[in-house]
């Protein structure tokens, strides 16, 4: 399927624990089209940050992919060797962590581990032409714009593209002076270059992030959750940022996040994941209107409304759903939120938590 | 640059400290070495002569306060007095044969330890539950639970006492002159052999287990992930981003023992009877030679005092996250 960048058949991972294999995803599929903003939503330990690292492989030991495949043009993922692995990782995929904090090596400076990457993978196609002052790119991404004056001649989807197309022949110079243009990218000033992790903000150390994931050009840019420990407001700068990089560069971005509002607002599409499974796949404007699953509709109503009057958040009762004894029915026609199973012998009286004794949150096993 | 000074500054306080100690500590204890060298001659000496020997060792009937100054002013000389045991070497000649040979002895066993010992430890966590990680830290740490002095006395009986393959003590052998030469440098090597080796089993484990264990919490960071996807050569990602990071209380416990050294490996050098530090202590303790016991005190409390300096330095510029919480 050439119209498809990602294609992720009936995956499946296990955690293996000493009381037998808990399934972290279960029979997975999902497809990224190239170019377009994927959003991923679900609430913690649902299978998200799982999902990321099995499409990069990089899943901790415990963690074992069990069954399905991952097509990345047409390849399988899941059946590539180290080198070819190696050399598929961040060229083509990479990645923004979740934690801004731990996500950069404390005792290596910003400037060497985005050096490194690019040495790592030597250069990009040939291209001899040179960018103008990177600086110029930075001021004009900057929302708050400190930077200086932006060149009047150029768009600035070109100057950024310009920026990545520059250089070429993986020297440590070039890889520095690429870095740099990186740096540039996200409205990092050039001489944090050699500054490490502690010398950074949350929000400077997430843009370091950012950078890094587009070092390469991807096609693919994983986002787990890239925003969570930041406030609002730098939330939104980086958010504005990302869109309008992926405007310029047009690279497909999987977002994750468990903030649904936001993704929305964001995501050309977005896939609801509900105790290792997608509850839902649906274009972001028809979620929004229509949410079929009621675990989403649940996730729609669990946030405030901005506009006055607008409906007071209700929140989703109960636990998230353990992935240890998975709720065994699952699918949309399971109830999540808000009502009682109608015509169930096992159905609580009106007015108590629609839970399972267990304390599980929602969609409720089968009669059987 | 800032914080080294006052670093300096509190080692040099706690050298201070530890000089006055050492003056005081012998002089609150009954007898004298003056009188222990005294009878070791027998009666062979008059009275005049004890006199003359008290001199020599500053125990004056002067006020102590005076003796204190005339003390510091000869440690600062570097005139730590004459040895009883070894009498009439001064004691720093004394201390500076055996710091030589020990020195050399500890200072290799340390290094060679050290860095097989982290290595081994990098491998086992990198390849966790692999053949490496199976096997070589059980087995380390089975041998170093033995006691040391045990595991040596083995060693030199099966390798030196009946296979024959090793000098059973001694640094070097009578027949060869000491300096310079191929003849001397073997032998010295072939007599460090089985100290060295079985400090180094010995001690193996110590740091295997260290860098095992940190490098497996460090190995589940993020920042280890990161450096996965981003597609570098898993040599560089064991060893730039795990590797460089678990080091870190690796070379905490590095210099501790550094300071050590100096100490003299008591243990080994007694059971090879090797001329080290710690032979000699064992020689000074014997002949209550108070002068030489002293002054091995000193080199040895200088010695950690020093090694925790470097330390500071070295953790410095191994950890930026230093260098900035102190500037």
């Amino acid at each position: 399927m050439p119209d498809l960048l990602l294609d992720i058949r009936d995956l499946c991972v296990d955690y293996v624990t000493d009381e037998g294999p808990v399934r972290a995803i279960d029979h997975l599929d999902l497809t990224v089209a190239p170019g377009e903003i994927l959003g991923v939503a679900g609430e913690s330990g649902s299978g998200k940050t799982t999902l990321a690292k099995a499409i990069m492989r990089i899943l901790p030991p415990p963690a074992v992919i069990t069954g399905g495949e991952i097509l990345f043009k047409g390849r399988d993922i899941l059946a590539m060797d180290d080198e070819e692995l190696r050399k598929m990782r961040w060229r083509e995929i990479s990645m923004v962590f979740q934690s801004a904090m731990d996500a950069l090596n404390p005792v290596i400076s910003v400037g060497e581990q985005i050096v490194d990457t690019l040495l790592a993978h030597g250069s990009g196609p040939m291209e001899s032409h040179v960018a103008p002052g990177g600086e110029q790119i930075a001021g004009a991404l900057m929302t708050h714009g400190a930077g200086p004056a932006e060149s009047p001649t150029l768009p600035v989807g070109e100057q950024i593209v310009d920026t990545l197309l520059a250089h070429d022949a993986a020297s440590a110079e070039w890889a520095r002076g690429r870095a740099r243009k990186l740096l540039d990218l996200v409205g990092i000033p050039r001489d944090r270059l050699d500054s490490f992790a502690h010398q950074l903000s949350g929000g400077m150390r997430q843009r370091v992030g950012i950078a890094l994931a587009l070092a390469m050009r991807p096609s693919i840019v994983i986002l787990d959750e890239p925003t969570t420990a930041l406030d609002v407001i730098v939330e939104t700068v980086i958010l504005e940022r990302i869109r309008e990089l992926q405007a310029a560069l047009g690279f497909a971005v999987i977002f994750i996040t468990h903030d649904l509002a936001r993704m929305l607002q964001i995501s050309d599409r977005v896939a609801v994941f509900y105790a290792a499974r997608l509850a839902e796949v649906a274009p972001a404007q028809e979620l929004r209107q229509a949410p079929r699953h009621p675990y989403t509709q649940g996730l729609l109503r669990a946030f405030p409304s901005v506009k006055p009057g607008g409906p007071e958040p209700v929140s989703i009762a109960g636990q998230p759903a353990s992935l240890r004894s998975p709720p065994s029915g699952l699918a949309a026609d399971e109830v999540a939120a808000g009502e009682a199973p109608a015509g169930e012998s096992a159905a609580p009286p009106s007015g108590a938590p629609p839970h399972p004794a267990d304390g599980t949150r929602a969609p409720r096993a089968r009669t059987s | 640059m800032r914080y080294l000074l006052k670093r300096l500054g509190f080692y040099l306080l706690a050298a201070w400290v530890a000089v006055t100690l050492n003056f005081f500590l012998p002089r609150l204890m009954p007898g004298d070495p003056a009188t222990a060298l005294f009878a070791r001659f027998r009666g062979m000496l008059g009275p005049e002569a004890l006199d003359a020997l008290r001199e020599t060792f500053g125990l004056t009937d002067a006020p102590l306060i005076v003796q204190y100054g005339t003390y510091l002013g000869h440690v600062l000389k570097g005139d730590l007095g004459i040895s009883v045991a070894y009498f009439p070497a001064p004691v720093l000649e004394v201390i500076g044969q055996g710091l030589v040979w020990t020195i050399f002895l500890a200072g290799t066993s340390l290094i060679v330890s050290f860095t097989i010992g982290t290595l081994l430890g990098v491998a086992a966590a990198w390849w966790r539950f692999g053949r490496v990680d199976t096997f070589v830290p059980p087995a380390a740490a089975l041998i170093g639970s033995f006691p040391y002095f045990w595991l040596a006395m083995v060693a030199l009986y099966v390798f030196g006492f009946r296979l024959g393959w090793f000098p059973l003590g001694h640094a070097y052998s009578d027949y060869v002159t000491p300096g310079f030469n191929v003849a001397f440098i073997a032998d010295v090597a072939r007599h460090a052999v089985l100290p060295v080796g079985t400090v180094v089993i010995a001690t193996l484990g110590g740091w295997l287990l260290t860098m095992r264990n940190t490098m497996v919490s460090v190995l589940g960071r993020d920042y280890v992930n990161l450096a996965r996807a981003k597609g570098l050569s898993p040599r560089k990602v064991a060893m730039r981003y795990a590797a460089r990071n678990a080091l870190l209380p690796s070379v905490t416990g590095f210099g501790m023992a550094l300071g050590f050294v100096l100490g003299g490996s008591l243990l080994t050098e007694i059971v090879f009877s090797y001329p080290g530090q710690g032979y000699i202590l064992v020689q000074a303790v014997r002949s209550q030679d108070y002068p030489l016991m002293q002054g091995i005190f000193l080199v040895i409390t200088l010695a950690v005092l020093g090694a925790n300096f470097i330390v500071d330095i070295l953790s410095m510029w191994l950890d930026p996250r230093i260098r900035d919480s102190v500037s």
